[in-house]
């Protein structure tokens, strides 16, 4: 499908008589990766395979590497917020990030100076909207109305807005905030006893390798489920995830790339346009939860942007 | 230490900035298909559940009072501190057709076919939950689930990161102290407990002549024990056990000529390892080692004329065991668990056994979860053991359960399941080594038992049909089970009188007779609001046999109900548990318990302060109104007792 579109934008920026804008010929783009580990890969290479021909790449491992002036390249796609962090300090060409928090977006826009900020700009977030969280959460526990949220002073989280949109949907939200490490468990018992559903956000002070242990077993123990965010929560014992992977990522970046090289103006940041739905069936038997299959998940949630 | 300094960085790096490296963390698999209690509505067996809750609510303070939670099962104490813990009766002062495991270790010993409940080193706050199987299952749990299997599951390491203490005060000299500390770390957790109990067991009776007029039964018990998780990468859970304990009891009986009172010292230590490793996400390969040592000293005194005679014992129950298993995912609809385990028994006595004895056991066992489709569920099992007594046994276990909807399931199963003899009943010779002067001509020793050996495994069969009810908006649930078990080949004593010896000498045989128990068990769970839950306990269980002493020995109908409620910081709750009258196996008429109620009432109040300190405080009353409540001996009088209990969690 998406070959085929794009295909079709590249025979028309062939046939129309080109206007100055259409760089469509040779389009350079350097590709810088915050390291060389596998998500970061496999973006890459997702990437690579998504482009039309005319789309040259080229594939920078180390963002320590690069230096101004060294590339002949028309776009920089820095991939991670290491790699932006570099790309958006050492070069001037436009420059789109990807798979990068909004949160960590906004804040490297505010600190790089405004003189290498004239130049298009633009981002693929790594997070979801919070209306599809939320949209997510009622398509798979519609009897489920209390959220429970664990906060840290390191979240960037606007609370009041996301308690007014899950009230909007028939919820309660219980945030409890976590000031030091060694109060965790008696606010996790604190929101578990109090919710129906424990979500996890992106907060590495509460979710990270050393917690989650914790976390887990408490949440089963109270027959709670895990909302997560990406595979490996599900792994560990999520009993669901909404997440982007890298391949999805990757095509929508494309997707930008080829409307840049189309128009030379690149769009606004965006959130991923698809998502990847994972279940884990055995803990969601094991706490006796019945969950629905994906294709109902995805109908209840409005959006028919298939993933994968 | 190592995993303190590691938490410290790990909360040292609290200004984070918003980085996509949340989305690609890579997190160790904490909820594992072996971590993962299967669903009540899936269980090839009836299974009771007793969780943190309930046990908080019961105000037990010792863990074979928990058992009076389940129905069907009966609970008893030979002494204060000798615990008979048995599902469906059989039992005289050991209970011996049960398996108990804990995390997966069988602490129901060979030797003697006993679990000495009181030597466990564990604390009843380190339970985390207990899975009662109802009904015999070989295939799942391993050799001697004959009748059924508790399942005592522990805290893991990693669930606490802090520090608490605890201490209990009350009547008929409670006196019980704890402490536990956990750390969290980022490959390595750890939890320790140390504890103490104590009690003067049951009260002495005056009103009886001939009989023991004082119980020699306090006992006091101090144990530790260490839970350390180690995971150093995504796939691989380390989990390592270690703990003892040791304790000093009363026993014997003014009125017995050999046994006359006296303090026996019990040890115990375990060291435990199990190696999890996940496979591809949702396959799961388990190595587990374990050993355990079980020592009781005793010493006692005696006078036969003016001649002090001393018998001194302490004997050793030792065992280890490696097992291997293996956790497939077949398939959405098909789970496969095998595997293969070797275990090693020895004993060692100077009074039970002319030599050490040792005994090896090999198992593979197989048991599928094959979802045919949404409704229906086929769980199929077997064991195959070689008991070391040179012969090859099968149990195999055959359950179909019928989803009606995700409400109610309707489930009928049969399995065979074999017990092994003990080795006392196998090779045991019991005799009392006498001093020179009061020797008989035969030889030095007075003979109690002499096995002869040969004995076959004690097999059940067993048939159930099961109804399970889950209606959530009701705050309900309900489980039925209907069951006809037929025992065979039942060891029993009997006496046997040798040409030169005086008197009888016990051995052991196969009984031709069979048992057949039928009957009915009922649990009611109603849990309308957060606050409140309420339980119900019913059983019915008909005992015909011509075997000795084996009809009425079991209550032929108990019920148990349980009452808890939350109120802002306080928690009440009241237990009632009633028996009909039984007589157990080995004891006279006089013995018989009639039918008797018990009523325990916990009320606790919890507090926090602003420092992180919380706790709470609970004040339990045991047996509220029945002063003439005995149990198992009719000298065994437990009146009311009331105790108070603080916690305080750092």
């Amino acid at each position: 499908m998406r070959k085929a579109r794009t295909l079709i934008y590249l025979l028309l920026c062939l046939l129309i008589p080109a206007p100055a804008s259409c760089w469509a010929e040779n389009l350079k783009v350097l590709v810088v990766l915050s390291d060389s580990s596998t998500p970061y890969l496999s973006f890459a290479s997702a990437l690579s395979k998504g482009l039309p021909p005319s789309v040259q790449t080229s594939v920078l491992e180390s963002p320590e590497r690069l230096s101004s002036g060294l590339y002949q390249a028309d776009l920089v796609v820095a991939v991670g917020m290491k790699a932006t962090e570099f790309a958006a300090s050492k070069i001037t060409i436009p420059m789109l990030s990807v798979m990068i928090p909004k949160m960590g977006y906004e804040e490297m826009l505010a600190r790089v100076s405004p003189k290498t900020n004239h130049r298009p700009i633009s981002a693929i977030y790594i997070d979801q909207q919070w209306d599809r969280q939320i949209e997510f959460w009622r398509a798979v526990f519609p009897e489920r109305r209390r959220i429970g949220l664990l906060h840290s002073q390191d979240t960037n989280v606007d609370l009041e807005r996301l308690r007014k949109n899950v009230a909007q949907r028939g919820g309660s939200l219980k945030a409890q905030p976590v000031q030091s490490a060694g109060e965790l468990f008696s606010r996790l018992e604190s929101v578990l006893t109090n919710s129906d559903v424990l979500i996890a956000i992106p907060d590495s002070t509460i979710y990270n390798s050393s917690n989650i242990r914790n976390i887990l077993l408490t949440s089963y123990r109270y027959g709670i489920p895990l909302i997560g965010f990406s595979q490996s929560y599900v792994n560990a014992g999520a009993m669901c995830a909404i997440f982007s992977t890298p391949e999805q990522l990757a095509e929508q970046a494309s997707e930008v790339m080829v409307s840049f090289a189309r128009t030379g103006h690149l769009s606004e940041p965006q959130y991923p346009a698809t998502y990847t739905i994972a279940i884990n069936q055995q803990v969601a038997r094991s706490l006796g939860v019945k969950l629905p299959p994906h294709e109902t998940i995805r109908e209840r949630m409005g959006k028919t942007k298939e993933g994968e | 230490m190592v995993s303190l300094s590691v938490w410290m960085v790990t909360s040292a790096r609290a200004d984070v900035q918003p980085s996509e490296q949340d989305y690609f963390q890579e997190f160790p698999v904490v909820l594992s298909a072996s971590r993962l209690s299967q669903p009540l509505s899936d269980a090839p067996s009836a299974v009771t559940v007793i969780d943190r809750e309930m046990i908080v609510a019961s105000g037990f303070r010792k863990i074979p009072d928990l058992f009076k939670l389940v129905p069907g099962m009966y609970v008893s104490y030979y002494k204060g501190s000798q615990a008979i813990v048995s599902y469906h009766g059989t039992q005289d002062q050991f209970a011996r057709r049960m398996q108990v495991l804990v995390d997966g270790r069988s602490v129901y010993l060979a030797p003697f076919s006993d679990v000495d409940w009181e030597s466990l080193p564990i604390l009843i706050d380190d339970i985390e939950r207990i899975e009662v199987v109802r009904g015999p299952s070989a295939a799942a749990h391993g050799a001697n689930s004959l009748q059924g299997v508790i399942n005592i599951i522990t805290r893991d390491a990693g669930v606490q990161s802090r520090a608490g203490a605890s201490t209990t005060r009350g009547e008929k000299g409670i006196s019980d102290v704890s402490a536990h500390l956990g750390r969290i770390g980022e490959v390595l957790d750890y939890r320790l407990s140390l504890g103490y109990r104590s009690d003067n067991g049951y009260d002495p009776r005056t009103d009886l002549p001939g009989q023991d007029t004082l119980s020699n039964d306090s006992y006091a018990t101090r144990l530790f024990n260490l839970r350390a998780n180690y995971h150093p990468n995504v796939a691989d859970n380390f989990d390592v056990q270690i703990g003892a304990s040791s304790s000093v009891r009363g026993v014997g009986f003014t009125s017995s000529a050999l046994n006359t009172p006296h303090d026996l010292r019990a040890t115990e230590n375990f060291q435990q390892l199990t190696w999890l490793r996940t496979l591809n996400n949702r396959d799961e390969l388990r190595l587990r080692y374990y050993h355990i040592r079980l020592k009781k000293e005793e010493s006692t005194l005696t006078y036969v004329g003016p001649v002090p005679v001393s018998f001194t014992d302490a004997p050793v129950s030792d065992r280890q065991e490696l097992e291997l298993q293996h956790t497939a995912q077949l398939g959405d609809a098909n789970r496969m668990v095998w595997g293969a385990a070797y275990r090693s028994d020895f004993a060692e006595s100077e009074n039970y056994f002319l030599v050490p004895v040792r005994q090896n056991e090999y198992r593979v066992f197989a048991h599928d979860e094959w979802r045919i489709t949404p409704a229906w569920l086929l769980n199929t099992g077997v064991m195959v053991e070689n008991g070391g007594l040179g012969r090859t046994d099968i149990s195999p276990q055959v359950a179909l359960n019928y989803h009606i909807n995700p409400a109610h399931t309707l489930r009928a199963g049969v399995s065979r399941a074999y017990r092994n003899p003990a080795m006392l009943e196998e090779k045991g010779f019991w005799r009392y080594t006498l001093p020179l002067v009061l020797q008989p001509p035969f030889g030095p020793y007075y003979p109690i038992l002499v096995a002869s050996g040969g004995l076959k495994p004690e097999q059940v069969l067993s048939r159930e049909v099961g109804y399970l009810g889950k209606l959530p908006d009701y705050g309900v649930n309900i489980d039925l089970r209907i069951f006809h078990d037929q025992y065979r080949d039942t060891i029993l004593p009997t006496k046997v009188t040798y040409p030169l010896l005086p008197g009888n000498v016990f051995d052991l045989y196969n009984s031709p007779d069979d048992m057949g128990q039928s009957g009915t068990e009922a649990s009611l769970e109603y849990h309308p609001t957060e606050q409140v839950r309420v339980i119900f306990n019913y059983s019915r269980n008909r005992i015909s046999t011509a075997l000795p002493g084996f009809q009425g020995n079991m209550p032929e109908e108990q019920y148990g109900m349980m009452y808890a409620q939350h109120i802002g910081d306080y928690s009440f709750s009241l237990n009632f548990y009633k028996q009909s009258a039984a007589l157990p196996a080995d004891r006279p008429i006089w013995d018989k318990q009639p039918q008797h109620q018990r009523t325990d009432l916990r009320l606790a109040k919890s507090f926090r302060s602003e420092g992180g300190i919380s706790g709470d405080i609970a004040f339990v009353v045991q047996n509220l109104f029945d002063p003439d409540y005995t149990e198992y001996l009719i000298t065994n009088v437990f009146d009311r007792r009331g105790y108070a209990k603080l916690s305080v969690n750092f």
